[in-house]
């Protein structure tokens, strides 16, 4: 069946590409998962999303585990920034309900760029 | 760790979690910088830490999703286990390259991230 079949190269794509990305700079890999969900196998944005949760789950549980194996992880600061991240999450969501606009957005990628100066020149 | 660097990271984790929800980006795009420019780890260690830091932060995000019904486990699981080979690769390059070059190729992927937002968010 070709359609299976090219459904089937997508998924392992997808997972190859996001597993790659994800070890490579320690991030959950929903940049290339989100999208191509979309694009190669038709979801919409909110299966999307809520899908590469699931992925991001598996990943960087994989992820986690080999870098663990490796001595790279450390547990104390993982717990120290972790735990609070799952509080802000929550607020985080809420807010998004009552504040979405693009000026905030385009803030937000100007203070990703600016950290991204401020690793380079440390 | 002195006291400041615990409290700045609790804050910092707080303020990674909660822009995460907001904008719909990873918790690891902000991990990786506190942890290695205020925790004080190595880029390495820094990104290898925020994988484990945001295992909490995914598996609640994926229950809530799961239970609000939009979740495809069946695909979801197809490339989440697929995606262990591409972690191994991942994981051998990360450990394989220089701190700083890793560091700068971060550096790279933060800004492709804010370019994509920056897309995201154009006019409709």
């Amino acid at each position: 069946m070709p359609t299976g079949k090219r459904t089937l190269l997508a998924l392992g794509g997808i997972g190859i590409a996001s597993g790659f990305l994800s070890a490579l700079f320690g991030v959950g890999g929903g940049i290339v998962v989100v999208p191509l969900l979309v694009l190669l196998l038709g979801f919409d944005s909110r299966a999307a999303t809520a899908t590469s949760l699931a992925v991001i789950l598996i990943t960087a549980l994989a992820g986690a585990t080999s870098f663990a194996l490796l001595e790279h992880v450390d547990w104390d600061a993982a717990a120290l920034v972790g735990l609070p991240a799952l509080v802000g999450s929550v607020a985080g969501v809420r807010l998004q309900r009552l504040v979405t606009s693009r000026e905030l957005t385009l803030l937000f990628a100007v203070f990703l760029v600016a950290v991204a100066v401020v690793l380079v020149l440390e | 760790m002195t006291a400041t660097t615990v409290t700045l990271a609790l804050v910092l984790g707080f303020g990674a979690g909660a822009l995460s929800g907001l904008f719909g980006v990873g918790g690891g795009v902000l991990f990786v910088p506190t942890l290695a420019l205020v925790v004080g780890l190595s880029q390495l260690g820094a990104q290898a830490t925020s994988l484990a830091a945001m295992i909490p932060v995914v598996a609640f995000g994926a229950w809530q999703q799961h239970r609000a019904g939009n979740v495809r486990w069946r695909e979801g699981i197809a490339v989440g286990v697929v995606s262990i080979i591409g972690v191994t690769g991942g994981a051998a390059l990360a450990t394989s390259l220089d701190e700083e070059l890793l560091r700068n190729l971060f550096a790279g992927f933060l800004v492709i991230v804010a370019a994509q937002l920056v897309w995201s968010a154009r006019r409709p």
